[in-house]
């Protein structure tokens, strides 16, 4: 068993479900229920394999990558098959394979207009290859095929059975993300370019395996050609995230988008953005990191603010769930930016505990729509007197997304906030103290426009057009058993932080090391004086060079 | 002294009691201090008003924030950042405009069109030499072969 997972684990998770998606359009379009159990099939076969790899993970190993793969694909450029997971991206593949299994079956009652539910599924399942591609891959080409993978679908979801603005938002989505997506692909080739594989083992010099880049390969490339290449990444990954300034395309995307396209949108598709920083950005170039991160932090807790101020101003309960998203990534930013062990873990639990809670809050949002037909909050309100369970489980996920502590939002927020008390040696204290206290207010303002939604939406008795309305029933058993696994979790990861910490905690760890060729300094993030210790990397890592 | 304190202040809100009884505001006296005193009075306004904390707190900070500051904030959002990515997708378009109807169809396809009257043209010209006529074609062999040879002295 063990042999079979390390050869074909990670590749059968990442692809059954393409399969799958192949199998869907095989099936003869007027066979629903084939179908929806194909559909379904395939989605929970990728879920298996997920627990498995889960089962067999060695935590005790987690900073390691495991169930390596290491195949050539691409001879002429160096590119090779290379996927592996570690204590990073195992929680990220788990909750995607969660995900998608709970939208396919909260999709089964109604697919939104215009149906076609073959369509809709077998775009759902090329969609989750995408995004588990993502978390698994290891050779920057690889990582950037999948990445991109994950447009097309979202992109047809938006523009097929998004809403009314569906086109403008469908494109622009596509649009924007490719922009980035395009500066991040210059700044791989640049790497590619300009890092020395050997001195991070390899025998070829021109690389895109992810081990080698974050391995000390980087460490001869010129303090000024860092700083462009980790500006290129910056811009692909924080279009993603999204970062203040470069959000606006989510408010739209996330608005128009059909119910579980919204829900996969928060719940995985804005992870991809702080993988990458977690994953690429930070660990390839410790140097430029750390010359970016006030920026980062400062366009963290602007967004924190400004999310939050967006979400006060909002008429639309979907759209005020989608503005709290900028808010919420604010605060994975944050802990990204202090560059400690403590702040990217904060930063790894933020990503999954937004992706259960925010992705359950589309799911009521999107109930709540087809119930009462709108999103106007002037003109819900009453829920908890019609549909009591749902209302209930709204004020759960109001919670949990403000974070209350015992819930799951508490562990990516509180310890963000911590974290830039202390940030990393090299940078500066007072400004990261000032990005803590501006966090904090952010965390009264979160209270604020969320709980005021749970005012408008689930308070007081319902307005007359909907008193009578057969359409406002309470949560149906379909809906429950989309949503119980993402409560339980909520909950569990609230009381038991330490499931997802002992996992991410070497993975972070191993992640911030800064290589040390021949004996040169480790650790230069940790130095105060950081620049002299990469400069002194730089010269050891070119005599390496210039001696073999 | 501390008993005597004491017994006025019992005292005090024994009276006022009574005249909370009798239907008056509790803290008011029609003889009291603040009807006496102007600044009693603004100071007796001042404490049941809370020093204005409340005031502060529910009127200018939270509305202040839910209001003009949120809807300043998303009115730049909508209007500022958004308007640049919408103006970078209009002013896309309208270069593409530019390139494909000033560029694209006069200058490039323009020239490829030109090339093709020109060869047409030149082709009708070439077309009157052709006569048919030996001597015309010995004439213009032996014109052209001299051309070339006083070429050739000059260059070499």
């Amino acid at each position: 068993m063990d042999a079979f997972l390390n050869g074909w684990g990670l590749t059968l998770v990442t692809f059954v479900p393409l399969v799958g998606a192949v199998l869907v359009m095989a099936v003869p379009s007027s066979r629903e229920l084939w179908l929806k159990a194909a559909a379904l099939g395939s989605s929970l076969v990728a879920a298996l394999f997920a627990i498995l790899l889960l089962a067999r993970f060695s935590v005790s190993r987690a900073g390691e990558l495991q169930y390596v793969v290491d195949r050539p694909w691409i001879d002429v450029i160096n590119s090779r098959y290379i996927m592996g997971i570690d204590g990073i991206s195992l929680p990220l593949l788990l909750l995607t394979a969660l995900i998608v299994p709970l939208c396919i079956v909260y999709s089964f009652g109604h697919f939104p207009e215009p149906r076609n539910p073959k369509a809709f599924l077998a775009l759902l399942l090329v969609l989750e290859t995408g995004m588990i591609g993502t978390f698994t891959a290891q050779d920057l080409i690889l990582f950037f095929v999948f990445f991109e993978i994950v447009l097309l679908p979202m992109y047809f979801m938006i523009g097929v059975w998004g809403g009314e603005n569906r086109r403008y938002a469908a494109i622009k989505f596509f649009l924007y993300t490719l922009f980035g997506s395009a500066l991040m692909l210059v700044s791989f080739l640049a790497m590619f370019f300009l890092a020395d594989g050997t001195l991070a083992g390899l025998e070829v010099a021109r690389t895109f395996d992810m081990r080698a880049l974050s391995g000390g390969a980087t460490a001869g490339i010129a303090r000024t050609s860092q700083l462009w290449i980790f500006a290129g990444m910056f811009l692909g990954f924080g279009i993603k995230v999204p970062m203040f300034p470069f959000h606006t395309w989510l408010p739209d995307a996330h608005t128009e988008a059909p119910t579980v396209g919204s829900v996969i949108l928060a719940a995985v598709l804005l992870k991809l953005g702080t993988y990458g920083f977690v994953r690429v950005a930070v660990p390839m170039l410790p140097e430029a990191a750390a010359a970016w991160a006030p920026v980062i932090g400062l366009l963290a807790v602007i967004g924190i603010i400004y999310g939050a101020l967006g979400c006060l101003a909002q008429r639309d309960m979907k759209r005020l769930i989608a503005f709290s998203s900028v808010a919420h990534m604010g605060f994975v930013m944050l802990g990204i930016a202090t560059l400690t062990p403590f702040g990217i873990n904060a930063a790894v639990f933020g990503m999954v505990a937004h992706g259960l809670i925010t992705g359950m809050l589309f799911f009521l949002a999107g109930s709540v729509k087809d119930r009462y037909h709108t999103m106007e909050m002037s003109r819900l309100g009453g829920l908890l007197q019609q549909a009591p369970r749902m209302g209930w489980i709204l004020g759960f996920c109001v919670m949990a997304s403000l974070g209350l502590p015992g819930l799951a939002g508490f562990w990516g927020e509180f310890p963000a906030i911590l974290a830039s008390y202390n940030p990393a040696e090299i940078l500066n204290e007072a400004v990261f103290r000032s990005y803590m206290v501006i966090a904090a207010v952010g965390t009264v303002l979160a209270a604020g426009y969320l709980l005021w939604m749970l005012q408008k939406t689930a308070f007081g008795t319902a307005r007359e057009e909907f008193a009578d309305s057969p359409d406002v029933t309470d949560a149906s058993p379909r809906e429950y058993l989309a949503w119980a696994p993402l409560l339980v979790l909520i909950v569990v990861l609230g009381f038991f932080p330490r499931l997802l910490h002992e996992a991410t905690d070497p993975a972070v760890r191993e992640s911030l090391q800064v290589e040390a060729v021949n004996g040169a300094p480790g650790d230069c993030l940790e130095v105060s004086r950081g620049e002299d210790c990469f400069e002194r990397l730089r010269r050891v890592s070119e005599q390496a060079t210039g001696g073999g | 002294m501390a008993l005597t304190g004491a017994g006025v202040a019992v005292a005090y809100y024994r009276r006022v009691d009574r005249r909370a009884a009798a239907g008056g505001a509790a803290t008011e006296l029609a003889d009291g201090p603040t009807s006496r005193w102007t600044a009693a009075r603004l100071g007796h306004t001042l404490l049941v008003q809370k020093y204005y904390l409340d005031h502060l707190y529910t009127g200018i900070v939270a509305k202040g924030t839910a209001g003009p500051i949120a809807r300043g904030a998303y009115w730049f959002n909508q209007h500022g950042i958004d308007e640049v990515v919408n103006q970078a997708g209009r002013k896309a378009v309208a270069a593409g405009h530019v390139v494909y109807d000033r560029i694209d169809q006069k200058v490039i396809d323009g020239v490829v069109n030109t090339t093709g009257t020109a060869s047409h043209g030149a082709g009708e010209e070439l077309r009157r030499m052709q006569t048919g006529k030996v001597q015309q074609y010995a004439g213009v062999m032996f014109v052209a072969s001299v051309v070339l040879a006083a070429a050739l002295i000059l260059v070499l």
